[in-house]
């Protein structure tokens, strides 16, 4: 799928409003009141446009929440639990999910487009340009790192992440993995290192970014030539996922991200990260500060559901929509009625 | 035997192909229809599915689909006009609505409960086929009434529309992936159509003064067209990224900006890009417009008495006006195509359909947003002839 | 009517025009005729103020040029051009109303002057609601005329106005022309290169040259007294003499003889018509009678060659 996700490096610099945050945000009474003024606080905005027969019930709470995603599968998934979860909380919300890639929503959220979005804990690392730091690769420590700093400087807030690692991985097909014993990526250089005729397909981000084939070459200690590259431009894993499953152009192996549907479907199996060569990518709720504040319960209405999506539930559901064809509103619905999630 | 009467019977001996778009189509769409596949079976969306040719579905339907195809061919043959016209209509409007209710209703027989995830893709006979009946149809109305030209084809959408809206394709892949993105569809479309009618109507505004200053103004004019000729040659992804980063420090810095919704992302964007690119043709065409307005007429009124305001207004406005729709009808059908880039900085739009397909490898998916995208342009576009063929009529 | 004083026009610091001096007086038909790029369309185009003069002044109908506004100056000056300059987005009817709604006349009284004007320059009616992609040249033409005379001015400008016509169309054009200004007697200025045109037309002519007046006078003036080899060559040289038979009539040439010739001529034919009688009868001398009939004298073949001499 593609996973817009993982920022290539320098993509952040381009965007000011990353570097603007500290500044915009500020104090925050100074800001409060500012808002006041030039309405761009968000409840006053919308006040302001709402019809007068809300008023006089619950003139400011009824400004619904714009919740957005990002526009793939799991984008669409996690966004309608979200939108259920909320609607069934009395909160009410807007609907601007699939809103593009990890870029704009960012800048989206930070100039309060939009209030709240699913989010990778990795990707705080390209955020706050801090993707050497070893934190990142730890689920809690990292979730943590990244709560602290976009509270501080984007008064953005982190609501509980899922546990789950939607991080890159090297995946192989099923079969050939059990007949070569492949179970792991140790498994995979070894075989590597001893002339396995391994041939992968992957994005060219992937390829050329830091935190991509490089960290896993520098981590278990095994190289692959240009010629056992298949390169596609974009970050497309359907395709290089078909490929390794079909073998076209004799690929035996795919970049895909962890939570992948379409792995199981094709007969892929991922190769375990065991020494975490990879960042944590751990999807959570980012909401405003503002719209934490207007609806505090927010935080408990999302966290039992976020807290059952592990990496199986994940990919079990992806693979429902992607593979199967089924709508990411009715998956989600339902997944959170079996669980007793949603009334 | 004399000469002309060997020329004579030589004539009469020869086939005479009396229409050779009808001849060049028919062709290309039996080849497709016994070569090519009709349909395409998945055991899921992602999967590679096993092609089914029309020929190999019902008896009764590849004999409709093939005995239209033939009268398609025969008809090339025709060499009295009105018979040949209507004789191209009917077999290419039925080839069109055969061919739908046949993808419908053999997608239906495929539909296996037990594989709930099975797919029932058209293939690329039914593209090629669908198109051949379209542009047959089309060929049908080149020489009709003026009344005729425009009721077929809306007779014909209507037509394709109303199978479209009966459960008749809802079996197909297509059709489910439509159904799939229903609760957003229409205010995607919606979004889609007001980027566009937003943009073209502030692009208008903005080619005035360009316009004026390019025709009025020799010194003006070099740079105008060189800079709106270098807009057009930015690839439109790399527009729409470039015009984050300022709006974002705008949105940021400005808090009125920010009030009124522009900001790095969303429509605002997307707008100026697309305002960017329709300058180009609407200036450029405006410009030949008013250039082209004759220097004898022009001088004739100068020399009546008119007023520099009255001679642009009375003489060379309503002179250049064909060209002025012309600039309006290119500019129109160029946004509504590149509007579809716009969902990926967020501004929504038929766009989000096909970004979605792509980064899912599911390609009815990308058809749900291409699709309306075509028949956006396509409807605009006569539109625009439409409203020219009335303004020649009465020059 | 019209007075040139000292008028000239530079072009990138060159005199290109001048210095003009020149009046034109009221009821004249004053031809402006020279090779191309003599000048004579920037006169034209000064009286109107399409263009304007370096130096000089120019005067019409007593008050300079420059102290109108130029549209209502214009607007008082009926203006024809060479392909009739007709708008391709009006009717007939609208064109030739252009001045008038100019002039914010009410709409009932410019469809009276425009069906009075279809009959003044014999436009068939039925064009009036045409197109004027739709008429032949020679009609739009005639439009062109009666769009310029559409608010009644005393004054006309036509530049080339025939230039693009076939022979046939042009000469009938230009007779109705002579009518219509023979008629109204409003002063016209017209411009062409056609010599034959002019002689045909003015009632005085200027010959131009290079931008400066290489001769102006009657064209019976220019014809039998050429002030230089330019205007010499440019009249026509040895035909001049027959063309200057066309401006003398028989009735200035009459004397009194005994002898009786077989033939008559009326008195108001030209010596050229007579000398034409004269060799289609295969004689040399005509008898000239009035329009009753009554003989006035003979006209001898000596007497056409004599008169051609002097003037």
């Amino acid at each position: 799928m593609l996973r817009a996700h993982k920022l290539a490096a320098g993509e952040v610099e381009s965007h000011p409003g990353a570097n603007e945050c500290s500044q915009v945000a500020g104090p925050r009474l100074t800001r409060e009141t500012l808002d006041m003024w030039t309405s761009s606080h968000p409840l006053t905005r919308r006040a302001l446009l709402a019809g007068s027969a809300a008023l006089p019930l619950a003139p400011v709470r009824a400004e619904p929440v714009i919740v957005a995603s990002k526009i793939d599968t799991e984008g669409a998934l996690i966004g309608e639990m979200i939108l259920a979860l909320l609607e069934a909380a009395g909160i009410p919300a807007r609907n601007r999910l699939q809103l593009g890639p990890t870029r704009i929503l960012r800048a989206a959220i930070l100039s309060g487009a939009i209030d709240l979005y699913p989010e990778y804990t990795g990707n705080a690392a390209f955020f706050f340009a801090m993707d050497g730091d070893p934190v990142w690769k730890d689920a809690r420590a990292g979730y943590e790192r990244a709560r602290a700093l976009d509270l501080q400087r984007s008064d953005l807030v982190w609501l509980k992440p899922a546990p789950a690692d939607n991080s890159w991985v090297l995946a192989m097909r099923a079969d050939f993995a059990d007949a070569h014993r492949l179970a792991t990526l140790d498994d995979f250089a070894r075989w590597t290192r001893e002339g396995g005729a391994v041939k992968l397909a992957a994005s060219a981000e992937f390829v050329e970014s830091r935190s991509g084939l490089p960290a896993f070459q520098e981590t278990y200690g095994f190289s692959l030539s240009a010629r056992q590259l298949l390169v596609l431009s974009g970050g497309n894993t359907s395709a290089t996922i078909k490929a390794a499953a079909d073998g076209i152009s004799g690929v035996n192996a795919a970049m895909a991200y962890g939570t992948d549907g379409a792995l199981a479907a094709l007969g892929l199996r991922a190769l375990e990260d065991t020494k975490h060569a990879q960042p944590v990518y751990a999807p959570a709720p980012v909401a405003r500060g503002l719209i934490v504040q207007s609806y505090p319960q927010m935080a408990a209405v999302l966290a039992p559901a976020f807290q059952t999506l592990d990496v199986q539930v994940l990919r079990r559901l992806n693979e429902q929509i992607a593979i199967e064809g089924r709508e990411a509103r009715l998956v989600a619905r339902t997944y959170l009625r079996e669980h007793g999630l949603l009334a | 035997m004399s000469t002309a009467s060997l020329a004579d019977a030589r004539r009469g001996l020869r086939i005479h192909v009396a229409d050779r778009v009808a001849f060049a189509l028919a062709l290309p769409a039996i080849a497709a229809a016994i070569f090519a596949g009709f349909l395409s079976i998945a055991p899921n969306r992602l999967a590679d599915g096993r092609p089914l040719a029309l020929w190999q579905l019902g008896a009764l339907d590849s004999a409709i689909a093939f005995g239209l195809l033939i009268l398609l061919f025969a008809a090339a043959f025709i060499r009295d006009e009105t018979w040949r016209s209507k004789l191209l209509f009917v077999a290419g409007a039925g080839l069109l609505i055969a061919i739908l209710l046949t993808a419908g209703a053999t997608a239906y027989g495929h539909l296996d409960p037990r594989e709930p995830a099975r797919r029932i893709s058209l293939g690329s006979a039914f593209w090629i086929l669908s198109a051949v009946g379209s542009l047959a149809c089309f060929q049908s109305l080149q020489r009709v009434s003026r009344t005729a030209k425009i009721l077929a084809p809306l007779a014909l959408a209507a037509a394709v529309a109303a199978i479209a809206a009966s459960d008749a394709l809802d079996a197909l892949s297509l059709t489910r992936e439509f159904h799939a993105q229903r609760a957003t569809f229409a205010s995607e479309l919606a979004r889609h159509v007001g980027l566009v009618a937003f943009a073209i109507l502030l692009a208008c505004l903005c080619a005035v003064p360009l316009t004026l200053a390019a025709v009025y103004r020799e010194n003006a004019r070099a740079t105008i067209f060189t800079t709106l000729n270098l807009l057009q040659t930015i690839p439109s992804i790399a527009l729409f990224g470039v015009l984050i980063a300022p709006l974002s420090f705008l949105g940021a810095q400005v808090p009125l900006a920010n009030k009124i919704g522009i900001g790095g992302i969303g429509a605002a964007p997307a707008i100026i890009a697309l305002v960017l690119y329709a300058l180009l043709p609407l200036v450029r065409s405006a410009d030949a417009g008013l250039r082209n307005v004759p220097a004898d007429v022009r001088e004739s009124a100068r020399g009546m008495g008119m007023t520099p305001r009255q001679i642009f207004w009375r003489v060379d406005l309503p002179l250049a006006l064909p060209a002025l729709i012309s600039g309006l009808r290119v500019a129109t059908v160029q946004s509504i195509g590149l509007a579809v880039v716009a969902a990926l900085i967020g501004a929504g739009g038929l766009g989000t359909f096909v970004f979605q397909g792509i980064g899912e490898y599911a390609l009815d998916l990308v058809l749900v947003g291409t699709l309306p995208t075509i028949a956006l342009a396509v409807s605009a576009d006569a539109l625009f002839q439409i409203v020219l063929a009335n303004l020649r009529c009465r020059p | 009517m019209i007075d040139f004083d000292a008028v000239e026009k530079h072009y990138a610091g060159q005199r290109v025009l001048g210095p003009l001096s020149l009046s034109i007086p009221q009821g004249a038909l004053c031809v402006l005729v020279g090779p191309s790029g003599c000048g004579k369309s920037t006169t034209l185009k000064m009286i109107n103020a399409l263009i304007a003069p370096d130096a000089g002044t120019i005067r019409v109908r007593g008050r300079a040029v420059g102290d109108f506004s130029p549209e209502e100056l214009r607007r008082g000056i009926g203006y024809v051009i060479q392909s009739g300059g007709l708008f391709p987005h009006w009717r007939v009817r609208d064109n030739i109303a252009t001045v008038p709604r100019l002039l914010r006349w009410d709409e009932t009284r410019i469809a009276a002057r425009v069906n009075e004007l279809a009959d003044i320059a014999e436009i068939d009616p039925t064009l009036l609601n045409r197109f004027p992609h739709q008429l032949s040249g020679g009609q739009q033409q005639r439009i062109g005329v009666a769009r310029a005379l559409a608010a009644d001015p005393d004054l006309i400008l036509m530049d080339e106005p025939f230039g693009a016509l076939d022979p046939v169309t042009r000469a009938a054009l230009q007779q109705e022309l002579s009518r219509l200004h023979r008629d109204t007697g409003k002063t016209i200025v017209l411009v062409t290169h056609d010599m034959d045109e002019a002689l045909a037309l003015g009632t005085t002519i200027v010959v131009m040259r290079k931008g400066e007046i290489a001769q102006s006078g009657t064209p019976a003036d220019i014809l039998a007294h050429p002030s230089n080899d330019f205007v010499r060559d440019f009249v026509g040289g040895a035909d001049a003499t027959m063309k200057l038979l066309e401006f003398r009539r028989v009735g200035d040439v009459v004397r009194q003889d005994a002898e009786t010739p077989a033939f008559a001529v009326p008195e108001n034919a030209t010596l050229r018509a007579a000398l034409t009688k004269m060799m289609e009868t295969g004689t040399t001398i005509l008898n000239v009678r009035n329009d009753e009939g009554k003989i006035l004298g003979i006209v001898r073949i000596e007497d056409i060659v004599s008169a051609s001499k002097q003037s």
